[in-house]
């Protein structure tokens, strides 16, 4: 079995940088993701990163593989973490395709965007319901759409769709919006989108695609219809934690509880960051950041437990 | 000895999905055609017909299709067809 100082687990933007810190401080590191896609691959723009004043999400995270790869650490893509076992003074984690052995751990596994579990969301799923706006926006040039999501990301959404659809509904289950004020001011502004607040989906219907959303409005209780041909949801995220329950303390939406100063976890030599995490304002910047600090809280562990380092 | 494999994918520069489909094949050490829908728009209307869905990317391995990143799918394709 291979064994390894430090084992990273996840390739987003907090991975990539504890890879990076853990790198330059000389640790044995792998780390082992199922993808780089994650959240960040899923941005189109990002705006909000000090030294980048507008790179596509995909650019920001191929930029980060690129400088990561500089480094001498092993990198397994598409392998998938199932289970962690706790040894005597090491940590195990069982892959999708093997097994590996280390003292330290850094849990970086990201959130998965949720689904809305409303009546025929399965059924049109590919055939007008997408989770994937860089993916799918273009099928849906000319065509009415609607964005589910009044947060960062429905804006961000609505703002784009806004070039090439006619007709853009934000649809938000509060009575406000939610995102960035610089983005509200920009889809309020814009002639394409109608924002629709205190929105209650109740189902989506069509033959074999997608024609209609129906909703309720929870000011009057009042049954409404909107005629789309595509709908993005972008209602936020939850954490990819499913492998650790029972080993590490979550909180009630299963995110890892972390100490802020270092990122460990409830267990020692467990560690922890980005948005898999118990923290207010996930943000890109936030993610690497918690990387970077949980590689040098895990350096200074190792460090301590081992006179060798 | 595997079937002979005829692998094509329609995906677009902007799909992350698309490039983690042509990266997961890559490393496998596996050829395709890769059909840019950025590049030839016209072609949409294909990718559409053979999936009968919207998203891309669009697999299709001999004539079996996989929409999206789906790696256990794939897997079992490519198992079939005596390349994994």
């Amino acid at each position: 079995m291979e064994s390894y100082d430090l084992i990273i687990i996840g390739g987003g933007p907090a991975g990539l940088s504890a890879g990076i810190y853990a790198s330059r401080k000389k640790l044995k590191t792998i780390l082992i993701t199922k993808d780089f896609a994650g959240q960040l691959g899923l941005t189109l723009w990002v705006e909000n990163y000090p030294g980048f004043k507008k790179i596509k999400g995909q650019e920001l995270m191929e930029n980060l593989k690129n400088q990561l790869a500089e480094y001498d650490i092993t990198i397994k893509n598409f392998e998938e973490a199932n289970k962690i076992e706790i040894l005597k003074d090491k940590f195990r984690v069982i892959t999708s395709e093997g097994d590996y052995l280390a003292e330290a751990l850094i849990i970086s596994t990201g959130a998965l965007a949720k689904r809305l579990n409303i009546l025929n969301e399965e059924k049109f799923i590919g055939r007008g319901i997408s989770y994937c706006l860089t993916c799918d926006e273009k099928s849906f040039e000319g065509k009415p759409v609607a964005i589910i999501g009044g947060g960062n990301a429905g804006l961000e959404a609505a703002l784009e769709l806004a070039q090439f659809s006619p007709k853009v509904y934000l649809l938000e289950f509060l009575n406000n919006l939610t995102g960035d004020e610089i983005l509200k001011e920009a889809v309020l502004a814009n002639k394409h989108i109608e924002v629709v607040t205190g929105v209650e989906l109740i189902s989506f219907e069509g033959e074999s695609e997608l024609q209609k959303i129906i909703f309720k409005d929870r000011r009057t209780d009042e049954k409404k219809e909107i005629l789309v041909d595509g709908c993005f949801v972008e209602i936020g995220t939850k954490p990819h934690t499913e492998f650790l329950e029972g080993l590490i303390e979550l909180n009630e939406k299963k995110e890892i509880i972390i100490n802020p100063k270092t990122m460990e976890t409830s267990v020692k030599g467990i560690f922890a960051a980005g948005d898999v995490c118990d923290f207010k304002h996930k943000q890109i910047i936030l993610a690497a950041a918690q990387g970077a600090l949980a590689a040098l809280s895990a350096y200074q562990y190792l460090k301590e437990k081992n006179e060798r380092i | 000895m595997g079937k002979e494999l005829n692998i094509k994918i329609y995906s677009s520069p902007d799909c992350i999905y698309c490039h983690v489909v042509k990266e997961y094949l890559t490393q496998k050490g596996i050829t395709f055609e890769e059909i840019d829908l950025f590049e030839q728009p016209e072609k949409r209307e294909e990718a559409e017909q053979i999936s009968q869905q919207k998203s891309i990317p669009v697999l299709v391995i001999n004539d079996e299709v996989v929409v999206g990143w789906n790696k256990a799918k794939i897997d079992e394709l490519l198992k079939k067809y005596g390349v994994l």
